[in-house]
């Protein structure tokens, strides 16, 4: 910054030399002549050379010196005045005088003053806000938050409280709030609050509680941190508290996937390893009983087989990864060939199984595979579930907004309390007819998802003892997801 | 003249039902088999069993509740009480084990012949 400005002074400096040298030699020569005689004319001549020099040469040092005047007529303007605000009155130099090294330190000098500026307008503005916390930037920060945030004071009564924890407690505005015990604002018992005050630690604390209004019961996780002393040396707390129902119920579902998933692994790991065992350690098995042996080994292979394939597709289903491949498809050979899939099993246990078909049907781009595993699905449970000479029934019904595979059957029905759980994962009835069949509860779910990723659902009508249907819808104008 | 001595099995699954039962008739009980709770609570408390091994998930009655009721009352209170289990970390084996005074446990998948062999090693009826 300080080497245009050198360079201008010295400029200046030899301007105004040459001019001095230029006026005196004009004059010098314009003596000269007069004095050796030349006459009137040469003085003439001299005279006005000198004043032509003059003029060029104040036209020229106007001409240097115009930023510099410039620049002090800005300075000047920085003077204090009642009628002139503050940095942001300030202008740059237009273009022209602003390509001068003076003019370029003076734009530099006002965007500073800029930045000074607004640096000086956030520091009013924090301050504002901390003398007076229920105004200003800092309580509507804390406001935003999904978090509960406190302050309590040494008795451990709320001396602050934002939007959350107001939410948390039910109350209509932190003012009613101001004044209660924590605990006593959250409804929690004195006994399991009592805790919570004491001033016995400096460092951080945390508490889990659970309240319960109505019929919903909501978990809290506080957290304590030691805040300012009181005049009497007490210790202030501030406390931050999340709402963790959710997260909760997440560890839950996951520890209960967990168990399920260990158990429907464990179980076909545990005859693949007793009928191997058997074979190996039998000598004198009939040649029957080692044929049955094996296929106990191969099907429950398969069962571990199926397992973990289903688990990876409900992987997938929660990772919202589960992708289809929708190609145009022919419903009437699907039909078909999911009819044809569950027959043996149907006629094995003496089934009236009916097909309910419809003489056209529409095009319609679908997973082919993963359709046709959906209602093998629901016609194998309806085969599984219902007790042997009883009816399956498989309807397609076409209109000219949907698809509609429904699959009837006479069977053992769901109870009332069972119907809303049996598309969760892993959820399987509490009914002893139902625990007697192997099944690992992903059925559902599964095809749950299928029909929801054509855009299309599944739905369930059921009744205890009585049999039960399972409709999967399918708008005919979907695109897949 | 020596009788032989009598198992209950209690599990759901048929084929590993199956399996105990001819590998304990193998190892000399005299085996009946029961594929829910309720049913192997009915039967150890109408019959005695020097021997009852059952399954901890099953329908109508865990296996605790079964080994319990056993235990509490009944033909086979003093029966030698084994349990099986396909969950490792969720139950607490351990405490049901005292509270119960079982023989052991086995956590599947289990070996067959160990499983035979330690029923067999503690013929003697148990002291509770």
């Amino acid at each position: 910054m300080t080497a245009p400005a050198t360079t201008t002074c010295h400029t200046t400096r030899r301007v105004l030399v040459a001019y001095l040298l230029i006026g005196t030699a004009a004059i010098v020569v314009g003596w000269t002549k007069e004095s050796i005689g030349d006459g009137l004319t040469a003085t003439m001549g001299a005279g006005c050379l000198s004043l032509a020099l003059l003029l060029g040469g104040a036209w020229w040092m106007q001409r240097i010196l115009r930023p510099a005047l410039l620049f002090e007529q800005r300075l000047a303007a920085l003077a204090p005045s009642p009628d002139r605000g503050g940095a942001d009155d300030l202008p740059r130099l237009e273009p022209a005088t602003g390509q001068s090294p003076a003019a370029f330190g003076w734009n530099r000098l006002v965007e500073q003053s800029h930045v000074w500026s607004a640096l000086s307008e956030l520091k009013s503005t924090l301050l504002e806000s901390m003398s007076d916390r229920r105004r200003g930037t800092g309580p509507q920060l804390l406001d935003s938050l999904s978090e509960g945030v406190a302050t309590v004071d040494a008795e451990g009564r709320i001396t602050y409280g934002n939007s959350a924890l107001v939410a948390m407690c039910g109350h209509a505005s932190a003012d009613s709030l101001i004044g209660c015990k924590l605990g006593d604002a959250f409804g929690v018992a004195a006994e399991v609050a009592e805790p919570w005050y004491r001033q016995s630690s400096n460092t951080q604390l945390g508490f889990e509680w659970t309240t319960k209004s109505g019929s919903a019961e909501h978990v809290f996780r506080g957290q304590r941190r030691p805040g300012r002393k009181s005049d009497r040396g007490n210790i202030a707390f501030v406390w931050t508290i999340r709402d963790i129902t959710q997260q909760k119920l997440a560890d839950n579902m996951r520890d209960q996937f967990l168990a399920t998933a260990t158990h429907e692994f464990r179980t076909p790991l545990a005859n693949i390893r007793a009928y191997a065992e058997s074979l190996d350690m039998s000598d004198d098995l009939d040649p029957e009983s080692r044929k049955r042996f094996y296929n106990v080994i191969q099907s429950e292979s398969l069962r571990l087989s199926q397992l973990v394939d289903d688990l990876l597709d409900i992987s997938r289903m929660q990772a919202g990864a589960m992708a289809l491949d929708c190609r145009e498809t022919d419903l009437g050979r699907l039909v078909e060939e999911v009819s044809q899939k569950v027959s043996a099993e149907m006629q094995e246990k003496s089934l009236d199984y009916r097909c309910e078909l419809p003489p056209k049907y529409p095009k319609l781009s679908v997973d082919k595979g993963k359709l046709a595993a959906a209602i093998i699905n629901l016609l194998g449970n309806a085969a599984k579930y219902t007790p042997s000479g009883g009816r399956v029934t498989f309807r397609v019904d076409v209109n000219s907004r949907q698809v509609e595979f429904a699959i009837s059957d006479s069977g053992i029905g769901i109870s009332a309390e069972d119907l809303p759980r049996v598309f969760d994962r892993f959820y399987r009835c509490s009914d002893d007819r139902v625990r007697e069949i192997t099944g690992s509860g992903l059925g559902l779910a599964l095809t749950q998802e299928v029909a929801r990723l054509h855009g299309g659902d599944v739905s369930v009508e059921s009744q205890l003892n009585q049999g039960s249907t399972f409709r999967i819808t399918l708008p005919l104008d979907s695109t897949a997801a | 003249m020596d009788t032989a001595l009598t198992a209950l099995i209690a599990e759901d699954d048929r084929a590993l039902a199956d399996i105990l039962r001819l590998a304990l008739t193998r190892g000399g009980y005299a085996v009946t088999v029961a594929h829910d709770g309720r049913k192997a609570l009915q039967l150890a408390t109408t019959t005695k069993f020097d021997v009852v091994v059952s399954d901890y998930q099953m329908p109508g009655l865990n296996g605790e509740q079964v080994l319990q009721g056993i235990r509490t009352a009944g033909e086979s209170r003093e029966a030698r009480l084994f349990l099986c289990s396909a969950k490792s970390f969720e139950l607490d084996t351990d405490q049901i084990s005292q509270t119960l005074g079982l023989s052991a446990v086995f956590y599947k998948p289990f070996s067959l012949g160990e499983l035979v062999a330690t029923i067999k090693s503690m013929q003697n009826p148990a002291v509770v």
